[in-house]
């Protein structure tokens, strides 16, 4: 292995890491507080989708992360209120919201784009 | 003045809301979904008529439907045995890759296929079992070993085990099948026909198999092991009080260690289903997602496995609804998850709710 790819390789590694670290720091808060959060795929899922649409419908990538940060807000809400407020089983409740927003983003990708996908 | 006249009368309501909040859950999610087929701009009845049709309009889909439940059922019994001892078994699609991983090897290359009495059929399923019993027991020993939460340590495996099936059919010296050109799949040999599950009447229009019988014979089974036997009390003292249940003599680490191999233990038997019962051969991602399916079903059934049979059938047909759907009506298959996690979140957030009615 030569190090031009050793230092792609380390760099390429570095630059997934990063949507690891952040949606890990936000677990660690959760469970800092006592919450087991196992809805954070669906969350990224989420953030990603509304990121890609919110940049493709506004032209900038800027916009689309700020809305991708606020398209997850009821996200949460919904894994907060049904895991505090009602005290469901939270491994249940964050599958199932896994589940939903999967099928949520695809259905909603079809939506939009199904004309146009290629 | 007999008995009856003086007991309450929340018994009865109880058990009429336990069965009513499941039904009325399901209702509203079908109601959401018939306002995104309307959103769609799909026509509703026609979208309603393809699923009724995928649902129940020939045999053959529900037959498929009923095969498909029966892994669902599979998965989920093991959820519940396990979830009796407060262990919570989300590696369901891990057990039943490395169940089919077993299988198709043992009916390829082991010389079973010319054995007589049935064997062909049942010996695959048995090292699929105890393929996935060693998957569920590895977790097990984890949690007792090193107290490993359970929940981390299945995900996980079942994420080696769903690669180790990418990877066994990636390479000629595991389960690969030669490469005569270059177009060759990678996905194992066809298993031989001795191997593959019978139908249950001879008809192909009717391709029912007979993994419906056996798991109704597992499922009574457990359900008499959970609620009528002394290993169905340990489980579920382990469960409620590990210490105490030590005090009481109970061996926690070996009860721990059975309750996920035996959930274990079942998932391979649903991977042994789906290859020799549908499939017949091993492919990358042959279990999509029937695992995470069988563990919804487990966790909606709240601990009974009539639960378990109720929500596995549901998941069952639904998902046959959903694909007729997508192929008639252009209504993308992706409705059918959302529905799914409609109910399981309306029924979470509900449990709460019955279960202190139910304590009252």
């Amino acid at each position: 292995m030569t190090w031009e790819l050793f230092a792609v390789f380390i760099g390429s590694s570095i630059r997934l890491a990063t949507p690891l670290l952040l949606a890990g720091i936000g677990e660690l808060v959760s469970e800092r507080a006592g919450v087991l959060n196992m809805s954070l795929e669906g969350m990224m899922l989420t953030g990603a989708f509304a990121g890609a649409v919110g940049a493709w419908a506004t032209g900038n990538p800027l916009i689309g992360l700020v809305i991708a940060v606020v398209a997850v807000a009821p996200v949460a809400a919904v894994q907060a209120f049904l895991s505090v407020t009602l005290r469901a089983n939270q491994i249940v409740t964050g599958i199932g919201i896994n589940i939903l927003m999967l099928g949520a983003t695809t259905l909603a990708y079809r939506e939009i784009f199904g004309s146009r996908s290629r | 003045m007999t008995v009856e006249a003086t007991l309450p009368a929340a018994p009865r309501a109880r058990q009429r809301w336990s069965l009513l909040v499941p039904v009325a859950a399901v209702a509203a999610a079908a109601l959401v979904g018939i306002c995104l087929i309307a959103f769609t701009g799909v026509s509703i009845t026609a979208a309603v008529a393809a699923f009724a049709d995928g649902t129940f309009g020939t045999p053959y889909a529900i037959a498929a439907s009923i095969n498909r439940s029966v892994v669902f059922a599979l998965v989920g019994i093991g959820f519940v045995l396990a979830n009796r001892a407060n262990l919570t078994n989300v590696g369901g699609e891990g057990q039943i890759a490395v169940g089919g991983i077993a299988a198709t090897a043992v009916a390829l290359y082991s010389g079973v296929a010319n054995l007589p009495l049935g064997l062909p059929i049942i010996i695959p399923m048995l090292a699929a079992t105890a393929a996935g019993a060693f998957w569920g027991a590895i977790a097990g020993i984890l949690k007792v070993k090193a107290g490993t939460n359970e929940v981390i340590s299945t995900l996980l495996l079942s994420f080696i085990a769903i690669w180790m099936v990418y990877w066994s059919v990636q390479s000629e010296a595991l389960l690969r099948r030669p490469m005569t050109n270059s177009a060759t799949l990678p996905e194992s040999l066809e298993i031989p026909e001795s191997t593959q599950l019978p139908l249950l009447t001879d008809d192909y229009s009717f391709p029912l198999h007979i993994g419906l019988p056996i798991a109704i014979v597992i499922a009574i089974f457990v359900a008499i092991v959970l609620n009528r036997t002394t290993f169905g009390l340990k489980l579920r003292a382990v469960g409620l009080n590990p210490v105490a249940a030590l005090r009481a003599g109970i061996p926690y680490g070996r009860t721990v260690i059975a309750a996920l191999a035996i959930a274990g233990a079942l998932g391979g038997l649903a991977g042994a289903l789906m290859i020799q019962g549908e499939q017949y051969l091993l492919k990358d991602g042959f279990s999509s997602g029937y695992g995470f399916d069988g563990l919804v079903a487990g966790l909606l059934a709240r601990g009974s496995v009539a639960g378990v049979i109720a929500a596995s059938l549901l998941f069952g047909f639904l998902r046959s609804g959903g694909i007729n759907m997508e192929m008639v009506a252009g209504v993308p298959t992706a409705l059918v998850m959302v529905i799914q996690g409609l109910i399981v979140i309306t029924l979470a957030g509900a449990s709460f709710w019955l279960d202190r009615r139910a304590a009252r």
